[in-house]
């Protein structure tokens, strides 16, 4: 029904007390929040958790929305800030690097099982892109924003220009960078895993 | 830079595997979103409902009322800081006991002086001869001779020859009671009327004049015979 008004339209609606204007946001960027979620916790829990908590808390936190930015801009910022705190209150205090204690006092040195799917789990899109997914944390925080902006939060090249505060052209460059390091990451593993089948 | 057909051209091209998967690799689950959505939109119509009766009304009264009251009262206050000097006038202060003394000693004097007289320059008086009111220059002259009947139709006849006129501020009014005489004459005549009263009645001392630059000066004569 609001598939044509703008976002600020939306929150106006809501403002002047019609549901209607947050429904329609909520089909905006319910899918959204949810990507850039998954992408940082990579479990379907916690992403379901963070985005109800998002959302939840959007009616009441429109009062800081001020309109000096886009709402987009501010619902990415809003979402980021509640994905990282989530991941502060789950990260556990004891280091990964030290070792493990035994019984009779020995140590051993940890041995961390790494979750995400390997190439030989691509059987399906699903796990394809889990495996893109979980090859998101290896790319530089430039081009993992440019990443989210683009893919997850679905803004335009110059909105995330805008955003990010560079120019379109550095966006796109960063982008294409991105890809190609995403392929590359994605292809030596699959190589590396081919070679120990022969 | 590049253009945008050059970037969709990457995303659809050998990266398009890549790029499918960071679009579409994650999505909530159908019965997830289904279930949330209830819980969000019970949740956005009651803020929605609460921001509507906000709107609406404060206390009972619309929002415009308020609104008005707030521009009301900021323009008050505005207006008040603005004419703080006229509103907030400092009351007087009392006065100190050497202030008091001047003071009534002032008055004193004043009520001694012959109130018939015209003011002279003790009188305080400031400004200009057009907007000076009833002062204008004044010369005072004591004789040292008596007053008589004599000398004052000399006196008329002095005034009436410059154009002037004359009054006696004595009590009585007649020259057997007079005190002193006062003449009126234009100002440009002033000199020569000096020097007649010089040769008739003996001037003993005569005042520098004060001028108030008015067209008519008031020639004060007094008799004090020794």
């Amino acid at each position: 029904m609001y598939s044509d008004a703008s976002d600020e339209q939306l929150i106006q609606l809501h403002l002047s007390g019609d549901p209607r204007g947050m429904e329609a946001i909520y089909e905006r960027y319910f899918d959204r929040i949810y990507r850039l979620a998954y992408s940082k916790l990579r479990s379907t829990e916690d992403a379901e958790d963070v985005t109800s908590a998002i959302f939840l808390k959007l009616c009441r936190s429109l009062d800081s929305f001020r309109g000096e930015a886009k709402f987009s801009t501010w619902i990415y910022t809003v979402a980021n800030n509640a994905v990282m705190d989530s991941i502060r209150r789950r990260r556990p205090n004891v280091s990964l690097d030290a070792d493990l204690r035994v019984d009779g006092g020995d140590s051993v040195p940890r041995e961390i099982e790494d979750e995400a799917p390997g190439p030989e789990d691509h059987v399906a899109d699903a796990d394809f892109a889990r495996y893109v997914y979980s090859k998101l944390d290896a790319l530089p925080p430039g081009q993992r924003s440019v990443i989210e902006l683009r893919y997850f939060m679905e803004l335009s090249y110059q909105q995330i220009a805008d955003q990010l505060g560079v120019e379109l052209g550095t966006v796109k460059s960063r982008l294409n960078r991105a890809i190609a390091a995403l392929r590359s990451l994605v292809s030596t593993a699959e190589e590396v895993k081919a070679s120990a089948f022969r | 830079m590049r253009s945008d057909e050059q970037m969709e051209a990457m995303e659809a091209g050998e990266d398009s595997a890549v790029v499918r998967a960071l679009k579409t690799g994650a999505t909530p689950a159908p019965e997830f979103r289904a279930r949330f959505k209830q819980s969000f939109l019970s949740e956005a119509e009651s803020d929605a409902r609460r921001r509507k009766a906000y709107k609406l009304s404060i206390l009972g009264l619309p929002r415009f009322y308020i609104n008005l009251a707030a521009v009301g009262a900021a323009a008050a206050l505005v207006l008040t800081a603005l004419t703080y000097s006229v509103w907030f006038r400092p009351a007087h202060t009392l006065k100190t006991a050497e202030e008091l003394r001047q003071s009534v000693a002032v008055t004193e004097q004043a009520d001694s002086e012959p109130h018939n007289m015209l003011l002279g320059p003790r009188s305080g008086a400031r400004g200009f001869a057009p907007d000076a009111g009833d002062i204008a220059d004044a010369v005072y002259v004591e004789c040292s001779t008596p007053l008589t009947d004599e000398v004052q139709g000399t006196l008329e006849l002095i005034a009436v020859e410059a154009g002037g006129a004359v009054e006696c501020a004595g009590a009585g009014g007649s020259a057997g009671e007079a005190q002193a005489i006062v003449l009126t004459v234009p100002s440009d005549v002033l000199d020569h009327v000096i020097g007649r009263l010089g040769q008739v009645i003996g001037t003993a001392k005569v005042s520098q004049p004060v001028h108030l630059n008015s067209k008519q000066v008031t020639v004060y004569i007094t008799f004090s015979p020794d």
